[in-house]
């Protein structure tokens, strides 16, 4: 079964989740998701169907082991942003990470330390300073004032 | 008259006017950076929205996301990469121009070009406003229900790919709105237990993650440098002949930028379609069609002026009926929301001063963009050679930033990157994101529409006169492409 068959499946499957808690509401809330879901549905069913059988279109292009792990580190160096953010805030946070992921890159050290504490000192100056947004501290700076 | 002077006063404001500058050169800026889309930088600078003026946000969006397609001139014509994905038709002529020698030439008449059209689609959406006004004080709620309707249809059907994949995408945008507190009763749905849902999704993390998530994801995959190539010199003094060729063409320019209008006035065809019927255009009244594609002049002006002055025309269904013109048309609907504003027909009896102060902030943005890249052009080309490495981590934190931003809020950089995750995979199987941004922007109006109009006229409301016009248009539009391809299939 092709990849994006099983999207239109995951998303049919969630539809159809919807439609089993939905008879428990009042008429009025339910109507319009009744008028859009159905032929959303359908929509789906019809999609689904025609990837399945469709017969003179080529099949997506097989995905090499390469390429397939190019995406899955491309992804893990996004997401990789998450614990930094969490555990050591905005600025420091986004310092550590961008000076990390330059260097990981093999970019000059001058490179990646300027840059970072560039971006570090924008996102101080604009908008803790400047703006007042209480930018979040990360768990690692509450747990040491605690 | 009121309204076109209550909207300079807005614009001549000290801060509107900085938020023009910093927006111009913003747009400027990731016009020049291939990948990254006018759109892009929309979804970004949206949160930094919360709490401005309507006339200062809206100058931000706005001047950021017109000017990118002046910026993108820039490498389309000296390393024959485009800079914003509309560019790409300038490259068939432009960068011919550059292997010649005639660089300087090619980038004067493009960056003038595409100045000059900007500046013309912004004349003609401000003579149509005050003609549309009339017009649209005819829609009751049916009326906007249909409207609506015809918007997301037409994004989801006529945007790039498969139709069927575009109706679902809208689809899936209004269904995600049915999360959290139902306008209409007050009642909370189909959020199951989770703080979080109560109150529905949020706009911002949707946007970003559509968008720029998967732009990131894309360079952060391909890796390297974004540009292969190092810029070639810019030779200035051809650079006054080619703003000299725009003058010498200007009956060109004259119907390239109505072209650009009349095809941004059409919902969801926008900037990736004018620029290319621009050019066929050109090249079929042109007395010497033979030298397109080999480094016409004439080829590079006409799609630079039908890129921007589509802006202009994108506009006009945009705030008068709320019908975005493009797919950065439906981000900017965001942008409305955000500043407590509702583009449609109400918009234009209400809001006739911003309106024409955007018409203003557009005009000065343009002039702005187009002297800074002719001043800058050979330095603009050094922003295309950074590294993906460099530019990937800094445009994450900001996008980050801005999610979190908005409602001071980390599950919402979560939430980010979970819609970055369904951005990126409907990319990949070719469902249309812009579809289903613009469904969940304007599915609550629908759903609140719907049922007013029931309430009030019963369930056949779709009756009256108008609508009736409304439902043949919704369903001839896409229904005529189908119609001539099948008729064609018969004869073949």
């Amino acid at each position: 079964m092709k990849p994006s068959t099983v999207f239109a499946l995951v998303i049919l499957g969630i539809l159809a989740s919807t439609f089993l808690v939905l008879p428990g509401y009042p008429l009025l809330v339910k109507l319009f998701p009744y008028v859009v879901g159905i032929p959303l549905a359908v929509l789906l069913i019809i999609e689904v169907l025609r990837e399945l059988f469709e017969k003179h279109q080529p099949a997506d292009a097989p995905t090499s082991a390469a390429t397939l792990q190019r995406h899955v580190a491309g992804a893990l160096m996004l997401l990789a942003i998450l614990p930094f953010l969490y555990l050591l805030g905005f600025v420091v946070g986004s310092l550590m990470y961008s000076f990390l992921y330059m260097k990981l890159h093999e970019q000059r050290w001058h490179v990646a330390a300027g840059l970072s504490l560039l971006s570090a000192a924008v996102i101080y100056i604009g908008f803790v300073s400047i703006l007042k947004i209480p930018l979040y501290e990360g768990l690692v700076f509450l747990w040491l004032i605690k | 008259m009121d309204g076109i002077v209550q909207g300079l006063l807005l614009t001549v404001q000290p801060s509107v006017l900085a938020f023009i500058f910093l927006g111009t050169i913003l747009g400027t800026i990731f016009g020049v950076v291939p990948g990254i889309s006018g759109m892009t930088l929309l979804a970004v600078l949206l949160p930094f929205t919360f709490g401005m003026q309507p006339a200062e946000g809206l100058a931000l969006l706005m001047a950021g996301n017109a000017v990118c397609h002046v910026g993108g001139a820039v490498t389309s014509v000296l390393l024959a990469i485009p800079g914003d994905p509309p560019n790409a038709a300038t490259i068939l002529d432009g960068f011919p121009m550059t292997q010649q020698g005639k660089g300087g030439r090619a980038l004067g008449a493009a960056l003038t070009a595409a100045t000059v059209g900007g500046i013309f689609g912004i004349v003609a959406m401000a003579v149509m406003i005050p003609i549309l006004r009339p017009i649209v004080l005819l829609f009751g709620f049916p009326e906007t229900f249909l409207v609506v309707l015809m918007g997301i249809t037409f994004i989801a059907v006529l945007g790039k790919g498969s139709m069927i994949k575009g109706l679902i995408s809208g689809g899936i945008g209004i269904f995600l709105t049915f999360v959290g507190y139902q306008a209409v009763s007050g009642i909370p749905r189909l959020s199951p237990d989770i703080l979080y849902l109560l109150y529905g999704f949020k706009l911002i993390p949707i946007a970003l993650g559509l968008f720029a998530i998967p732009e990131l994801m894309e360079l952060v995959v391909e890796g390297g440098t974004i540009a292969k190539l190092s810029g070639p010199a810019v030779g200035k003094g051809d650079v006054i002949e080619g703003i000299k060729d725009v003058f010498r063409h200007w009956w060109l320019v004259v119907r390239c930028g109505v072209i650009g209008i009349v095809v941004g006035i059409a919902p969801a065809a926008g900037a990736e379609t004018s620029p290319w019927i621009a050019y066929g255009y050109a090249k079929q009244v042109s007395k010497h069609p033979e030298e397109f594609g080999k480094g016409s002049v004439e080829g590079v002006i006409a799609p630079q002026v039908a890129v921007t002055s589509v802006k202009g025309g994108d506009l006009v269904p945009t705030l008068s009926f709320g019908i975005p013109g493009s797919s950065s048309m439906a981000v900017l609907l965001g942008g409305f929301l955000i500043m407590g504003l509702t583009p449609g027909p109400f918009f234009l009896k209400e809001h006739l001063d911003i309106a024409f102060s955007l018409v203003f902030s557009l005009a000065i943005a343009f002039v702005i963009t187009g002297g800074i890249c002719l001043l800058l052009a050979s330095r603009l080309t050094k922003v295309a050679l950074v590294p993906g490495s460099i530019l990937a981590p800094i445009i994450l934190i900001f996008t980050l930033l801005g999610a979190y931003c908005a409602e001071n809020d980390m599950n919402d950089v979560l939430m980010t990157f979970v819609f970055g995750a369904l951005g990126y995979t409907m990319m990949r199987f070719g469902y249309n994101r812009p579809a289903l941004l613009l469904g969940f922007v304007l599915g609550n109006l629908l759903e609140t529409t719907f049922h007013i109009s029931v309430q009030t006229r019963g369930w056949l409301f779709f009756t009256s006169p108008i609508s009736i016009i409304l439902i043949l248009i919704m369903i001839l539009t896409p229904g005529y492409p189908l119609l001539k391809a099948a008729m064609r299939r018969m004869r073949g």
